[in-house]
């Protein structure tokens, strides 16, 4: 599965490569539209066209009948069971297209995710790093340290936790930079890069960094996921949400992503001739 | 069967539907309903019918020509700081062996000189005179506690909590039971809240110029709860002194340890949790506020058990993992998780209390302190604050004026008097922490002090310093070996605390001289001085033995609090409060003896006058330099609510803190051995606070009631009828 993400995100690298230098939001609004666009003609291609449009007008009608006849409560009931029932249908024929829709839209959002979701640390900034163990491994008894890199300080002792079989730091970024965290275990080292920075706009880092296999290993494929028989099963670094995306507004990116693309696909239906 | 059905039902609605759905909806109807609720609604801490009629007869129309103008074209500026407690002689003395350059450079090149405190020089009296130019009688506020006339019981003196009616109307004409309760819950919402009330009287100077159009910023100015209401919206202001934190108390602390002391369930000032670590897992709770919103009747009648204050309390759970060895810990509280190690602080944690599921939480934040990891487990969490972007109570006007600030450096400390004399008191800070707690509020105060004057372009900016107070107060024993609470071990190495505090004020000061301009007036202050506390007197342990109080029979004195156990049938005077003595006087107390007029005035001058005689029998001094008396002090119209003796107490003197509550311990006077080692409530001549200009001023005794007259003159506004000083620039 890592080569196929590994692919993913390189292709996304190139797709975001110009617009390293701008404003986040410049790659993020190019992407959705793109992605409305994609959407929209995915849609075309797997959707029943005739059967949505010959729903919609049906639909249409009853809801005008609801208005016509809105002081005739029996016909006004009846119309408002036919317009449930083509709603209903209206669904169902959208099922089809959002099956093949929903795999390269979550792609796309995994994508995003790991350079949309949060900040990189800026200099003075704590923060803790979480270390969960494999299932069985008691914190107290394995011999777990981290070294940070230069720009980077590891400001507390560990906090070896049994109940949740999870090991922590405080750690204070000082510089800004690129650098690897390490993890240092018995069996080997596991690294997690650690971003320090301002203003670096599509640049791609996750906070996760998840075991092989795991679900998580396809939502966090920033990194190459850690091997199965590490003792590590994942490390984090808890880096701040992004905030003011929009205008100096806070909006979840998901939410930008969304509206965005959705707007773009409903503007251009008329384009492209595509029934939604 | 059936039943058991409806139970069910009856369970998940409870569960699930109410708290998400009905709860929400009913919250929206009740905003609706009580729209149109009245009821005996508290006094909205403004201005009393009578203030309003005072501005009114001013004329501010009649203000000097130019004024208005003037101020709105941002000509005019007033810098005033108050740093309470700044004492003139070590001021005076630290600007001569050159440790404060700046006070120095201001002192050369404008005024300075001492600033005479009020009678007594107690911070809420002296910054009421402050900020009407009144003195006591003219805004009533005579002392930290006052007594009720009524039942004898003290009561704080600056603000009071206004409990929710008894009975409200519905829609402003149906009268009926202040409560509706919410079906199936034993939830009950009242129809018209409670509140709280500023009993500061008098019109503050900022209202003045508010009225003339002066744009106003105040700043944690004491006695100032909740803030006056801006009639214009153009003064913002932040609480001070007498600011409560969330359980409504003055600070009350929590510790969580493994090692309980023998007493620590009694202290004062805060909570100590026993807990255990098992499995490295520490479960404890943080207690919030009594939920005002159950029924507690309802409950004991359903569970035939009563429910206890602590109980009411809402609690938020929170857990803390421990290394076994490392000295560090990580606390899970809500959403938030904090790491900390020993020995430091966390940053703020905001903490919500769900009073009603779905529908009203109370916001506060607080700070935790890993005191230690091992070998035994000690937390400190600080008082619960109110938090000034989502205000359970009102701290700032307007309230956006908190959220602005929170946005701009931060959460910060919002009770009054944030550091933690209490828990110093208490062991469980030593001198380590209290002063590294201490920095904190330090800190936070200097970033919104920066944020306050990068935007000062015009009127009026009053900012607040209380950190060398409190410290003066906890700190004085480190610097004075002689003091009887001294401990070499432990105190040498702050010996020289307090005075690195004056320096960082001048560090301050340098940063405001660089940048003020020209149009600006500088205006530094502070409300009194500060003396050693070497020496508690008990002042009725002392009419006790004089036979001026009496006890009921089968009392003995060290039984009495809060004086009760006082036979009121015979007693003629009694001590309340840290300065005040009273007399029992008939019609004015509930139970007085002693007749107004002659008979009265003859008491009052027999006691003061052996007072101002009493010598200490181990140092052979003077204990009560002058007993002054109320109506030759005062002024104005709350004079004759005014305790009838205020006790001028002789340096290193102080009104025990047992007098202040009601008791009669077994000894005249004895050594202060507490940490609260300095203190200000001598007699006001001992501890003159400071007053630096940046022009000379021409007032040879200026006091802090010439101040408010001194700022109006700045803005060319003349002195006001009810104050009693004058511009110290006249």
């Amino acid at each position: 599965m890592w080569p196929v993400l590994r692919g993913v995100t390189k292709t996304f690298d190139i797709i975001l490569a110009p617009f390293a230098g701008m404003h986040p939001i410049v790659g993020l609004l190019v992407v959705s539209v793109v992605t409305g666009v994609v959407m929209l003609f995915i849609f075309g291609k797997t959707s029943n066209q005739k059967m949505i449009a010959s729903t919609k007008d049906k639909l249409k009608a009853h809801i005008m009948e609801m208005w016509i006849f809105r002081n005739t409560p029996s016909v006004m009931f009846r119309a408002m069971g036919n317009v449930v029932r083509y709603n209903l249908q209206y669904l169902k024929h959208s099922l089809r297209p959002i099956v093949f829709l929903f795999v390269p839209v979550l792609f796309i959002m995994v994508q995003l995710g790991i350079r949309y979701a949060h900040e990189p640390l800026i200099p003075g900034d704590v923060t803790v790093v979480t270390v969960v163990l494999a299932d069985g491994v008691r914190a107290t008894e394995a011999d777990v340290t981290l070294e940070a890199p230069d720009g980077v300080r590891v400001v507390s002792p560990a906090l070896r936790m049994d109940a949740v079989g999870e090991i922590e730091w405080k750690i204070v970024a000082d510089r800004c930079g690129t650098g690897t965290l390490s993890v240092i275990t018995p069996g080997g080292t596991v690294d997690k890069v650690v971003v320090v920075g301002e203003n670096l706009g599509t640049a791609r880092f996750a906070s996760l960094r998840p075991r092989a296999g795991t679900w998580d290993a396809f939502l966090y494929p920033a990194e190459q996921p850690i091997r199965r028989d590490s003792i590590v099963h994942s490390v984090t670094i808890h880096y701040e949400a992004k905030q003011g995306l929009l205008f100096g507004l806070t909006f979840h990116w998901l939410w930008i992503f969304f509206g965005v693309s959705v707007i773009a696909g409903f503007a251009l239906k008329g384009f492209f001739g595509i029934e939604v | 069967m059936r039943s058991m059905k409806m139970h069910r039902l009856g369970y998940r609605l409870r569960r699930w539907l109410l708290p998400s759905v009905l709860m929400p909806a009913a919250a929206l109807a009740l905003m609706a309903v009580l729209a149109g609720c009245t009821g005996d609604a508290p006094d909205d801490a403004g201005l009393t019918e009578e203030d309003r009629a005072a501005l009114a007869s001013l004329g501010y129309i009649e203000m000097d020509s130019g004024v208005r103008e003037a101020v709105r074209a941002g000509e005019k500026k007033v810098l005033v700081m108050g740093i309470d407690g700044m004492d003139w002689v070590m001021t005076t003395r630290l600007m001569d062996e050159g440790k404060l350059p700046h006070f120095r450079q201001l002192a050369e090149t404008g005024g300075f000189g001492p600033l005479l405190s009020s009678i007594p020089p107690q911070s809420p009296v002296a910054w009421s005179n402050f900020i009407t130019g009144a003195d006591p009688g003219g805004h009533g506020i005579f002392d930290f506690v006052h007594c009720d006339r009524a039942t004898y019981m003290p009561y704080l003196s600056t603000s009071q909590v206004i409990p929710a009616p008894e009975r409200a109307k519905l829609l402003g004409f149906i009268p009926m039971k202040n409560e509706l309760a919410l079906p199936f819950t034993d939830y009950v919402f009242p129809l018209v809240g409670g509140g709280t009330m500023n009993l500061r009287r008098g019109v503050a100077f900022w209202q003045v110029l508010e009225a003339a159009g002066v744009p106003c910023s105040i700043f944690k100015i004491p006695s100032n709860f909740p803030p006056v209401p801006s009639e214009t919206g153009t003064t913002r202001s932040m609480s001070g002194m007498g600011t409560p934190d969330i359980l409504g108390t003055y600070g009350t602390f929590s510790f969580y340890t493994t090692d309980p002391w023998p007493g620590s369930d009694g202290i004062s000032g805060g909570y100590v949790y026993p807990v255990r670590v098992v499995n490295g897992v520490v479960d404890a709770k943080l207690y919030g506020p009594p939920n005002d919103f159950k029924d507690y009747e309802k409950i004991e009648e359903r569970t035939g058990e009563r429910v206890s204050y602590s109980g009411k309390k809402v609690a938020l759970d929170f857990r803390v993992f421990v290394d076994p060895e490392n000295p560090v810990a990580k606390v899970v509280i809500g959403d938030s998780e904090v790491i900390l190690t020993e020995g430091d602080f966390s940053e703020w944690v905001e903490v919500d209390f769900e009073m009603v599921p779905a529908a009203v939480t109370v916001s506060g934040v607080v700070r935790f302190l890993l005191k230690s990891a091992h070998p035994e487990f000690e937390l400190y969490v600080t008082p619960v604050q109110i938090n000034a972007a989502n205000q359970v109570l009102p701290i700032t006007d307007p309230p956006e004026y908190g959220k602005e600030l929170v946005e701009a450096v931060g959460h910060f400390y919002t009770q009054n008097m944030p550091e933690d004399t209490k828990a110093l008191e208490h062991g469980v800070f030593g001198n380590e922490e209290f002063t590294k707690q201490s920095g904190i509020v330090f800190d936070e105060r200097l970033k919104v002090f920066d944020y306050e004057l990068s935007r000062f372009y015009e009127g009026l900016l009053y900012f607040y310093f209380g950190s060398l107070d409190q410290c003066s107060h906890a700190m004085w024993r480190c610097m004075d070996p002689s003091h009887p609470a001294y401990n070499a071990e432990e105190d040498a190495a702050f010996a020289d605390y307090l005075e690195g505090l004056y320096v960082k004020f001048d560090v301050i000061l340098g940063d405001v001289l660089s940048g003020l301009d020209e149009n600006t007036t500088l205006i530094l202050l502070s409300d009194h001085g500060f003396a050693p506390w070497y020496r508690e007197f008990h002042l009725n342990r002392w009419l006790y033995d004089e036979g001026y109080l009496v006890l009921k029979s089968g009392m003995s004195p060290e039984q009495v609090e809060w004086l009760i156990g006082v036979d009121w049938g015979r007693t003629r005077a009694f001590g309340l409060g840290i300065n005040g003595l009273y007399i029992n006087t008939k019609g004015r107390e509930a139970d007085g003896i002693v007749e107004p007029g002659a008979e009265a005035q003859e008491l009052i001058d027999e006691i003061a006058a052996r007072l101002e005689t009493l010598r200490d029998p181990k140092t052979d001094e003077r204990m009560i330099v002058r007993a002054y008396k109320a109506a030759e002090v005062y002024h104005g119209p709350y004079k004759t609510t005014a305790p009838d003796i205020i006790m001028g107490y002789g340096w290193g003197y102080r009104g025990s803190d047992q007098t202040a509550g009601g008791q009669i311990p077994s000894s005249l006077v004895s050594d202060n051995t507490k940490k609260w080692s300095g203190d200000h409530c001598a007699d006001y001549h001992h501890v003159p606070g400071v007053l630096f200009t940046n022009r000379a001023f021409s007032h040879r005794e200026p006091s802090l009631y010439d101040m408010a007259p001194t700022i109006l003159g700045e803005f060319g506004i003349g002195k006001r009828e009810w104050m009693v000083g004058r511009s110290v620039f006249e």
